[in-house]
């Protein structure tokens, strides 16, 4: 088998391959100035644009002039806004979980911890989806519920547009502010793995979600259950 | 292969974050060989793999203001390399056929060494061909870890897997080579 091996690199020395073309120069023109996030998305900007664009589709179409528009809150980081129609989810950023592995496995994959709530128990299912800067974790208890943790630091980036026919219920987690979505689905917006903005339907087990975050990692509970009980789970959340 | 990030890799890391041109040219300059040649892997011919890599540095480009302090950057580099060469794939017209992907490991045409001997010359068109012919797992692995001679890290990173399954993998894949290398004879 060693043979096999020497073989292989030396079949591979500089002579196995194509000449390597002159790519730094060819890349040259396309790296001044680095490209900032589309001013849409820049943070200090974000809001006020949306906002506007959204009133200015307000005041133009008389239908929308009735429509409920408002920021409806701020949890784990993810900013809910409240417009008058859910924009549809590009066909093409279809939204999934990721790939199945072990809790072992996706702890030792993603740079934040990933706890599990001691009210669900071991999860019979984990997924890992590494489209999302930082990557995320989903555990899946069947149809019951999901919780999905994800690294902070795409927080400041996701926007979650809610409709009107969404309720949206301010409330608390170990101290820090939460909310609770029932009703209609929703879109959430974040960041893929290179920065682009991907867009995503709200895929749920039923429509209720609970946003919240503990110790920098933010969380998405997504489950059947009401309040009380998302709040029960949430609050169980362990290392083990 | 040196996997870590060298000090001065570090410094022109750090600049390049900070939107240093000149900095992330060096650093396209000191890798560009390495992530050609695994967006070669990964791509139908050399013309693929060029645009794959001008795409991936570009990006990373981009990303960099992300990218961790202290963290290696030849595995990040190589994730995004072959993932753009294979998105590149699935959205191309799908012209992966075997002889393909032999002919862009294919060197050019050289000047005929003295050790070019008929017999080596054999011998190396069968280990090619047999490496054509290997599932489209077997063959990265193998081209990756030995013709490349990636770090296990940086072929992980490359295959979108663990250390520990380069190795097993890899293992597995030279059984198969072994054994088709055998048949063929």
């Amino acid at each position: 088998m060693t043979d096999l091996r020497d073989e292989l690199r030396a079949r591979g020395g500089g002579e196995a391959w194509p000449p390597t073309p002159d790519i730094a120069t060819a890349i040259a023109p396309r790296l001044a100035p680095r490209r900032r996030p589309p001013l849409a998305w820049r943070p200090a900007v974000a809001l006020p644009t949306l906002l506007a664009v959204l009133v200015a589709c307000v005041a133009i179409v008389p239908p929308a002039r009735t429509a409920v528009l408002e920021l409806v809150g701020l949890a784990g980081g993810e900013e809910v806004i409240r417009v008058p129609t859910t924009p549809p989810a590009p066909p093409t950023l279809a939204p999934g979980r990721g790939r199945a592995l072990t809790l072992t496995q996706a702890r030792s994959a993603v740079a934040f911890p990933v706890r599990v709530p001691r009210a669900l128990g071991p999860p019979p299912e984990v997924r890992l989806d590494r489209s999302l800067a930082g990557g995320a974790v989903s555990l899946i208890y069947g149809e019951r519920a999901v919780l999905t943790a994800f690294r902070g630091r795409t927080l400041p980036f996701a926007r979650k547009m809610v409709g009107p026919r969404t309720r949206v219920v301010a409330t608390t987690v170990a101290g820090r502010r939460a909310l609770f979505l029932s009703g209609a689905p929703l879109q959430w917006i974040a960041l893929d793995q290179n920065g682009e903005p991907q867009a995503r339907t709200g895929r749920l087990v039923n429509a209720n979600v609970l946003l919240f975050d503990r110790a920098g990692v933010g969380y998405r509970l997504e489950t059947g259950a009401g309040l009380a009980r998302a709040l029960q789970i949430a609050r169980s959340l362990s290392d083990q | 292969m040196v996997g870590g990030s060298t000090d001065r890799e570090r410094q022109l890391l750090e600049r390049a974050r900070r939107g240093d041109v000149s900095a992330f040219d060096a650093l396209v300059r000191s890798h560009q060989t390495v992530a050609f040649r695994t967006a070669c892997v990964f791509s139908a011919n050399p013309h693929d793999a060029e645009e794959a890599t001008q795409d991936a540095f570009v990006k990373a480009w981009r990303a960099l203001p992300r990218f961790r302090r202290g963290a290696p950057f030849r595995p990040w580099l190589l994730a995004i390399v072959a993932n753009e060469a294979r998105s590149r794939g699935r959205s191309g017209a799908r012209r992966s056929r075997r002889e393909e992907r032999a002919a862009a490991l294919e060197p050019a045409p050289s000047p005929d060494g003295v050790e070019a001997t008929v017999l080596v010359r054999e011998r190396r068109a069968e280990l090619t061909a047999a490496l054509a012919e290997l599932p489209e797992r077997d063959r990265a692995v193998l081209v990756l870890r030995y013709l490349l001679d990636l770090s296990e890290r940086d072929t992980a990173a490359a295959l979108r897997c663990r250390p520990g399954t380069v190795k097993s993998r890899a293992s597995r894949a030279l059984e198969r080579l072994r054994a088709d290398l055998e048949a063929g004879r």
